[in-house]
């Protein structure tokens, strides 16, 4: 193929070669078309000629026979007179006149019958044959017998019941001395083989053959061969049973390909096919192609050694100014190409040895060129060296930067931590400080009044003591402030009504003494003189109160305490632990309450979930950044809900806050370090930055998703397996 | 690879889901003419009474695939060359690679010739003229020849009844009739009977007259009448009219006649008849009476019988072409029809029961009764 594609010679002939052989090809398809046409028109014209002739010759020996066969009868039907004075009976007679016709004409008759045979009219019954077998035998059954006995019948070709030969039989009645009346049918069938040589002639076209309407072989060289036990069928047999002539090319009944005509002989129902081989029709017509194509090749091959010679003198001008073109490609610009002709060739090498000098002229302001061009890019080189290390450095000092930066945002939220956690702790201190102020204050001033009052109470002022006391120890409560508000008008007015002095204020003293709701009940054991009994028993459940206080700060200062020793446990050993997540999530969200609890409610959706592989502090850092933001895009207000759950492989933890939601030109942005929303100043712009690489760092993913106004929901995915 | 695997899964359930190809089958019957009535009707309710008990069964399956028996019914119109022509439309146009039917013998002896020279294995029902199967390869009858029934017809007539003449009246021109009565004279003479002669008429005959008083001329202690079911009836009531209690007998013919119409005496050899009151025949009887509101001949049997025997040898081998199927019935052996047992070890012909009836009164009704049987001979 590459020696194909470099040369121009090659490709000429090349070229030339297939032209020719294109159009010997198309000639050759065309005349052979065109000749095949022409034979099979003329044979088609020769086999209707031969065809119809046969037809012809068959109906006029079947009229030959039928009209000898009525000479016979007559012949026949005189002699049986002659017989009167032997039989009275007329079958008898005819029959005796057949034997003594038949001894007469006996040779002449078998070679054109194959057998002659009279049938009585009654029964049918055989009492002549010339085949003995058949005498005795009885017909009544039969068309032959029954036809026969109206009028002169032919039958078509038909196989013979008793042999299934094929028959073509003909019958005719024969009368009494009376001419009244039949006395029986004389019947004949004919011999074939006078039809076989009818049909086939040594100089016939084609073969020549028979096949009854039911696809049987009548004549022909196949009649009675075993290959053929279901019939014969081809195009042209079964379009001539169905009562078509025509003509064609196609398979014939052995799967031969011939070229045919086809012909229904009504009457004796059957076809009569003639053939061809188209191998043997078509044979002329295929030798005078092949001859063609023949003297086409011959014509191609001289034709071809022809233009080797030419293409050689057309070339020899090109290939030289080739190799010059050579030499100058390897540098030498002195070389010429010789002008040999003063055509296209010639004018090809004049413009190529101008272009030579031109190129040498070029060449040599060319290099100084170069020389200038060359000390530039050195120098500019140079340039790109030393602004490639300033860059290296910049580098260096960016990641550095970074570094810092991330340390920073994890000190920020370490001290975001601690405030929330000071905060937790000094609310509880703060209670406890002002509940034990209380609790000193009652027992430093009021006790030792209490004590004497106490030890001077009459019986009366004891139950009511104890009752007073009872009820403010009771779980009552009035529900609201306006529930409140109702009771205390309540006692206002039954006291009023029981004319005590400044009823507002002993309504607002029952009240909180929790017997507001039951004033009738207590006003018969109570009255005014009472009030340090009331007073006492308030200081009491004030002092109870404070303890209750203290005892509440104690316990929420004892769980933030847990909590901060929980966060402070985690492994911070670099080594992969298994890490329940809902935990680690719980523990943020306790050191978190505070912020929490200024507005915004958590939902938390924890399914059990199995341990994770990870890095406990990592994590807690993943979730604090991330409730940190969430608390930040609702501005402190709104819900936080926090899903865990576990599915194909992964436990996933989904954050979703009700804020404004992400916009959607920002979405994939949220994770590149250094980008915030934030004010300047309020956010490094490494928080998720630092969210991606933890979870990354577990083989997991976060995502995020987020409608506009509709919050924000972030998904991190942690493999099971690590 | 996956397009392979789908392109071959589809082809296997495609396959699966094919449409079970046929099998052509053509069934000869006298199916217009006189004897339509006895062997025409009755012969293709049969057929297709088992064909439709066909579909019930697992369908014939060869090569992976179902296939079914197709019928394709033609009317020989009891003509010899109707006969033949029938049988090559079937075989060259139609294509059918099993003939069945041919009831008449009249026809099925051509129709033999025919499936014998094509090689296309016949199953013959009711016919039983000896040259139906003599020599033949390819056809099979389900009832049995003459000859054996003449036989044991004769036996019985010589030997335990004690007869020593007869005669016979048959149609000269019907090959059945015509053959019956050459098989019965031959075996009553080799008995050491005297035969007083036979007397001969031409079915259908306008000049002619069916010569009864001729046949009792010699006094003959039994005539043998074997005439087509069309004659046999009236010939019957006429020789009881010009001799009452003339003992008369026959063989197949016989079982066509309805016992209310007739006087006795009268004996018949059959194969064993499908008697509706045996236990085994009964259903069929009710299938058939529910299928066509009357009741099966002895036609509409053999018919039923010769399919199913078609469908035995089917299964027994797949070998389907001409020459295995008819390998396949000649070695049938114990095939249970609704006429009982055939077997054929080799021979076209059955080795069958035969069985000795007469006419009896039971209960005040005249009816077709068994006397006495014989095993096959075989």
């Amino acid at each position: 193929m590459s020696r194909f594609n470099k040369s121009l010679r090659l490709r000429l002939i090349a070229h030339f070669l297939l032209i020719a052989m294109l159009g010997i090809t198309v000639a050759v398809t065309v005349s052979s078309f065109r000749s095949s046409s022409l034979f099979q028109a003329a044979i088609f014209e020769q086999l209707r000629g031969v065809a119809d002739q046969k037809a012809q010759q068959l109906r006029g020996w079947v009229n030959e026979k039928k009209a000898d066969f009525e000479s016979y009868k007559q012949l026949i039907e005189l002699l049986q007179l002659s017989f009167v004075d032997h039989s009275t009976n007329e079958a008898d007679r005819t029959t005796t006149a057949l034997r003594t016709f038949f001894r007469q004409q006996q040779e002449f008759m078998s070679s054109q019958f194959n057998e002659i045979f009279f049938m009585e009219r009654r029964g049918g019954r055989v009492s002549f044959s010339t085949n003995p077998a058949a005498i005795d035998t009885w017909r009544a059954n039969s068309t032959l017998f029954s036809e026969g006995l109206k009028d002169t019948y032919i039958t078509g070709v038909y196989p013979a019941s008793n042999t299934l030969n094929p028959t073509l039989s003909i019958a005719l009645p024969i009368f009494g001395a009376d001419k009244a009346k039949a006395v029986g049918v004389l019947a004949a069938d004919l011999n074939l083989i006078y039809l076989e040589s009818l049909l086939h002639k040594k100089d016939d076209p084609g073969s020549v053959y028979l096949v009854d309407s039911l696809n049987s072989l009548v004549s022909g060289p196949n009649m009675n061969k075993d290959r053929f036990l279901r019939g014969v069928h081809s195009f042209g047999i079964d379009e001539a049973i169905h009562g078509n002539n025509g003509e064609g090319v196609f398979l014939n009944y052995e799967g031969v390909e011939v070229v045919g005509i086809y012909r229904w002989l009504p009457g004796y129902d059957l076809a009569l096919l003639m053939e061809i081989p188209t191998a043997q029709a078509f044979g002329p017509a295929l030798r005078l192609s092949f001859e063609i194509l023949l003297s086409g090749f011959v014509t191609i091959l001289l034709a071809s050694i022809l233009i080797y010679f030419i293409s050689q003198r057309i070339i020899r001008p090109i290939l030289k100014v080739k190799e010059a073109a050579v030499q100058v490609a390897k540098g030498d610009l002195t070389v010429m190409a010789p002008i040999l002709s003063s055509d296209e060739v010639g004018e090809l090498a004049r413009t190529f040895n101008q272009m030579i000098r031109e190129l040498g002229s070029l060449y040599s302001g060319l290099e100084n060129r170069v020389e200038v061009r060359t000390r530039e890019l050195s120098r500019s080189n140079e340039a790109l060296e030393k602004r490639a290390r300033e860059l290296k450095d910049t580098l260096e000092n960016l990641k550095r930067t970074q570094h810092m930066l991330v340390q920073s945002e994890k000190l920020a939220a370490l001290g975001q931590l601690v405030a929330g956690v000071a905060h937790e702790i000094n609310n509880p201190l703060g209670a406890i400080n002002s509940s034990a102020g209380l609790l000193i204050q009652t027992l430093k001033t009021d006790m030792p009044r209490w004590m004497e009052v106490l030890r001077t109470m009459t019986p009366g002022q004891v139950q009511l003591f104890q009752l007073l006391t009872e009820a403010g120890n009771s779980s009552f409560s009035a529900g609201s402030s306006k529930a409140e508000r109702e009771l205390r008008f309540h006692a206002e007015d039954k006291l009023t009504a029981a004319g005590w002095p400044h009823p507002r204020q002993w309504a607002e003293r029952f009240v909180a003494l929790k017997i507001a709701h039951r004033t009738e009940e207590f006003l018969p054991y109570s009255a005014p003189s009472d009030l340090v009994i009331f007073e006492i028993v308030q200081g009491f459940l004030n002092a109870i109160s404070g303890m209750y206080n203290i005892q509440t700060a104690a316990e929420r200062a004892a769980k933030i305490v847990y909590a901060l020793k929980t966060y402070g446990r985690y492994d911070s050993s670099g080594k992969s632990v298994p890490v329940d997540i809902p935990g680690n999530i719980e523990t943020v969200i306790t050191l978190y309450e505070n912020l929490l609890k200024q507005g915004v409610e958590v939902e938390r959706r924890f399914q059990a979930v199995p341990m994770v592989p990870g890095y406990p502090d990592d994590l807690s850092q993943v979730w604090t950044n991330l409730i940190h933001n969430a608390l930040h895009a609702m501005k402190n207000k709104g819900k936080i809900i926090i899903e865990v759950r576990e599915d194909s492989g992964f436990v996933i933890v989904s954050i979703t806050d009700t804020g404004n939601g992400i916009p959607p030109e920002i979405l994939d942005r949220i994770f590149d370090p250094f980008f915030t929303t934030k004010p300047p100043g309020e956010g490094s712009g490494l928080g998720l930055d630092i969210v991606r690489k933890i979870v990354e760092k577990h083989n997991g993913r976060v995502t995020v998703a987020s409608n506009p106004g509709e919050g924000a929901t972030f998904n991190v995915f942690l493999p099971l397996k690590g | 690879m996956v397009l392979a695997a789908v392109l071959f899964f589809g082809l296997v359930s495609c396959r699966a889901e094919l449409p079970p190809a046929e099998i052509p089958v053509g069934v000869i019957l006298t199916l217009s003419g006189p004897m339509s009535e006895w062997f025409g009707e009755p012969s293709r309710q049969g057929f297709l009474l088992a064909e439709k008990a066909a579909e019930n069964l697992p369908a014939l399956i060869k090569d992976g695939r179902p296939y079914k028996i197709k019928l394709y019914f033609e009317d020989d119109k009891l003509l010899p060359e109707e006969g033949v022509f029938t049988a090559r439309k079937l075989i060259n146009q139609k294509g059918v690679q099993v003939l069945l039917g041919a009831p008449s013998s009249a026809t099925a002896v051509p129709i033999s010739l025919v499936a014998e020279t094509r090689r296309v294995p016949l199953i013959a029902t009711t016919a039983s003229h000896p040259s139906l199967t003599f020599g033949k390869g390819y056809v099979f009858q389900i009832n049995t020849t003459l000859k054996g029934k003449s036989s044991y017809l004769a036996t019985e007539l010589t030997g335990r009844k004690g007869f020593k003449t007869a005669a016979a009246l048959y149609d000269v021109t019907n090959s059945f009739s015509r053959a019956s009565a050459v098989a019965f004279k031959n075996e009553w003479l080799r008995l050491g009977g005297t035969w007083l002669g036979e007397v001969t008429y031409i079915q259908g005959d306008p000049a002619g007259k069916v010569p009864l008083e001729q046949v009792l001329a010699g006094s003959p202690q039994v005539v043998f009448l074997p005439s087509y079911p069309t004659d046999l009836e009236g010939q019957i009531n006429g020789l009881h009219r010009l001799k009452p209690g003339q003992v008369l007998v026959g063989l197949d013919n016989f079982a066509s006649l309805e016992p209310s119409n007739v006087e006795g005496p009268f004996w018949f050899v059959s194969t064993k008849l499908p008697l509706p009151d045996q236990p085994d025949v009964n259903q069929f009887y009710r299938r058939y009476e529910d299928a066509f509101g009357s009741s099966p001949n002895m036609a509409s049997v053999m018919a039923y019988d010769a399919y199913f025997l078609l469908r035995e040898a089917l299964t027994k081998t797949q070998d389907w072409d001409s020459a295995g199927l008819a390998t396949a019935l000649r070695s049938v052996n114990h095939f249970e029809g609704v006429m009982g047992p055939v077997s054929y070890n080799g021979n076209g012909s059955p080795d069958r029961e035969l069985v000795l009836y007469t006419l009896k009164t039971v209960n005040g009704r005249k009816q077709i009764h068994p006397e006495s049987m014989r095993e096959s001979d075989r």
